[in-house]
């Protein structure tokens, strides 16, 4: 466990996670006052990068959520295992037992968990967890009610068996792309962070940890290429995850600078709108070109 | 750098509450929680302290500007900066008292119309009784038209379009309960059933699938002559857009546009900012067949015969082909499951949908309606909660 902001920043970094000093706060006050931590901030910024990150330096397990349309309790939390209970009715009756036992498959035992309820439920005390509920903006609003109750007090409620209360919290982090508003009562909940595209001197270290093959002036080219891209307008700026895909393409395609036919190669990798591409090759592709011949 | 710092309790109470003062709520917990952090984190370092306050008291975005102001107001070292030093002194014995709701936080003098309408559940037929009553003073407004406003009252009536366009979607976002006879078992219910016969099934319970939610499509005419009712209907699409997941939005003049991506986490004002660049040629002629004729093409999996609800907001005025109009809404009409035309000249007692477009249209359209002040917004709203 981290007992300093210091501490967390330096970790992430050790997992190749560049990051400011702001993200590094709420993260070691989510883990310091054990609440969930609500990420939004553009597709592609590193997200939930920051739940995998934290799951190598916490030595923990990470469970996740993957949100969707029309994701509900039984593909969430728990079921009831249906065959298995038929199974012990029928067992029961040719062994004659008496009927009292068909109230047992009520019974953990029967309990198929899905990833919420593993969570709260982890078994061995040294087994610590992180939860990912990814994308939660995709959810309905009614899984997000439902989130609330866990969210508040890591408790599930089951009819049939009783309250469950997790012996450990786990470290939370929900991210969101903000196709739609969360609903207030939730993130009242959590500790709120944006994340912003990085600058240019911290995407270049991005960059340059995570392809460490990349030639330094490409590196420089590609990040200030991006920097000049994301302030265009376009429907869908590329994140960091663009900005990756595009340096490693760009080394397999044994690029050491970038120039017009480099980027019209590979634009695919920065820009995933037909309009954007064809906007960026028919205006913009010059000054985003220009923009590096003036960087040097 | 806390002025008072044997009295930081004091001092976050009174910050939640000028943050509640510009509608950025912060509850009782969140201080609690951020006087908790204050023990985690080294007070001589302001950034840190930013962070923790703000992690703590914004849950979004749109939050951060007026939290950033005024955390640089209430926190700063210069005593001649800091408009809270007075109020601190005379509020400070009362605040600690009341907690979560101080008195200041008091509903201003519009709301109480606009509450009622974010409060009803949209249950069917519920809504006449809760009109806003004749004698209020907002009752002049909603009846005038979106023309006629002079600029403070407009930005009266935008929070009420924002508000509207959010209860609209709830209504499309609900959700039917099970019925008694579906196509899939219900293994659950049919189990618990079955403990009467001995563990032998002899009903079978049945689930139905919830219906899948209704896809819409908002299409608004932003050529010259719908100049100041357009602005109120993009307002309208923006609220809808980021409260509806299943909500695409369009603008077309003499070429449509697919704005959906341009709301999407935008405020309302970045957003115009925007379109104004590229979408809105405010002066340019209108061109529907044609426009229609476009979504048709490119966009056609967003229309369902079953799921699609399909608005478009124009006065009809139309420089086009009338054929190419005429083939393009017998299409549409096929397409989707209601055509809602929304026209601001329907407002006028002497209007006749005679113009060329308005005519050709209008044997297609399903439910045409006013759009030109507020009250008409309400009707959309109520037949909204019909469908």
């Amino acid at each position: 466990m981290f007992n300093s902001i210091e501490e967390v920043q330096q970790a992430m970094e050790r997992h190749q996670y560049i990051c400011e000093r702001s993200l590094a706060t709420v993260v070691y006050l989510a883990l310091k006052l054990e609440k969930p931590l609500l990420l939004e901030g553009e597709a592609g910024v590193g997200k939930t990068e920051v739940a995998k990150v934290m799951t190598q330096a916490l030595q923990r397990r990470l469970i996740r959520l993957q949100c969707y349309e029309g994701l509900d309790v039984t593909a969430a939390l728990y079921e009831w295992n249906y065959p298995k209970q038929l199974l012990r009715i029928k067992i029961g009756e040719s062994s004659r037992q008496p009927l009292e036992s068909v109230d047992n498959i009520f019974s953990p035992e029967f309990l198929i968990q899905r990833p919420l309820m593993e969570a709260i439920q982890s078994e061995s005390a040294d087994q610590h967890i992180v939860l990912l509920i990814d994308e939660v903006d995709r959810s309905d609003e009614e899984f997000e009610a439902f989130l609330l109750e866990i969210l508040s007090d890591f408790q599930i409620t089951i009819p049939e068996i009783g309250t469950i209360s997790a012996r450990h919290r786990p470290l939370v982090i929900i991210t969101s792309n903000r196709t739609r508003e969360i609903h207030d009562a939730l993130k009242r909940r959590c500790l709120y962070h944006w994340i912003d595209f990085p600058p240019f001197e911290k995407e270049y270290r991005i960059v340059t940890t995570k392809v460490p093959a990349i030639h330094e002036t490409l590196a420089r080219q590609i990040c200030s290429f991006m920097q000049t891209v994301r302030g265009k307008d376009f429907y869908k700026k590329p994140g960091i995850a663009e900005t990756l895909d595009w340096a490693n393409a760009l080394i397999q395609l044994h690029k050491d600078h970038l120039d017009r036919a480099a980027v019209e190669e590979t634009l695919g990798c920065i820009l995933k709108h037909f309009e954007d591409t064809k906007k960026m090759k028919e205006t913009d592709l010059v000054s985003c070109l220009g923009a590096l011949g003036e960087m040097g | 750098m806390i002025r008072r710092d044997s009295d930081l309790l004091t001092n976050l109470l009174l910050f939640s509450r000028a943050l509640r003062e510009e509608k950025v709520r912060v509850t009782i917990d969140n201080v609690l929680d951020a006087v908790k952090g204050v023990s985690l984190i080294d007070l001589q370092k302001k950034g840190d302290f930013y962070h923790l306050l703000r992690a703590n008291f914004v849950s979004s975005k749109d939050e951060m500007d007026a939290f950033d102001r005024l955390f640089e107001q209430f926190w700063s070292f210069d005593d001649s900066t800091n408009p809270f030093l007075e109020k601190i002194a005379d509020e400070e014995a009362d605040a600690l008292e009341e907690g979560e709701e101080p008195p200041s936080f008091e509903p201003q003098k519009e709301q109480p119309s606009t509450k009622d309408w974010a409060d009803e559940t949209g249950e069917n037929g519920l809504k006449e009784t809760k009109e806003v009553p004749a004698y209020s003073p907002d009752e002049v407004l909603q009846q005038r038209d979106f023309s006629h406003f002079r600029a403070e009252e407009l930005e009266k009536v935008k929070d009420w379009v924002s508000i509207l366009s959010k209860k609209v979607s709830t209504y499309l976002s609900r959700r039917w309960k099970k019925g008694g006879k579906g196509d899939h078992l219900d293994f659950r219910r049919s189990i618990r059933r079955s403990i009467k016969y001995g563990g032998e099934i002899m009903e079978l319970k049945m689930k139905e699938r919830k219906p899948k939610p209704l896809r819409l499509i908002l299409v608004c005419d932003v050529s010259g002559s719908m100049d100041i009712y357009s602005q109120f209907f993009l307002r309208f699409m923006h609220g809808l857009q980021n409260h509806y997941p299943h909500c695409d939005t369009f603008a077309f003049s003499t070429r449509l546009s697919h704005i959906t991506s341009i709301f999407k986490g935008r405020t309302f004002d970045q957003t115009v900012g925007l379109l104004s660049g590229k979408v809105l040629d405010w002066a340019g002629g209108t061109n529907i067949g044609a426009a229609l004729h476009q979504l048709h093409q490119r966009y056609s999996d967003l229309l369902h015969p079953n799921r699609t609800l399909f608005l478009i907001f124009s006065d009809g005025w139309d420089r086009g082909e009338t054929l190419l109009l005429d083939s393009e809404m017998k299409s549409l009409k096929r397409q989707v499951k209601k055509l809602i035309w929304l026209n601001p000249l329907l407002g006028n007692q002497n209007y006749q949908p005679l113009c060329k477009g308005m005519s050709t249209a209008l044997p297609y359209v399903d439910h045409f309606l006013p759009y030109y002040n507020f009250s008409s917004l309400r009707k959309l709203d109520r037949l909204m909660s019909r469908i």
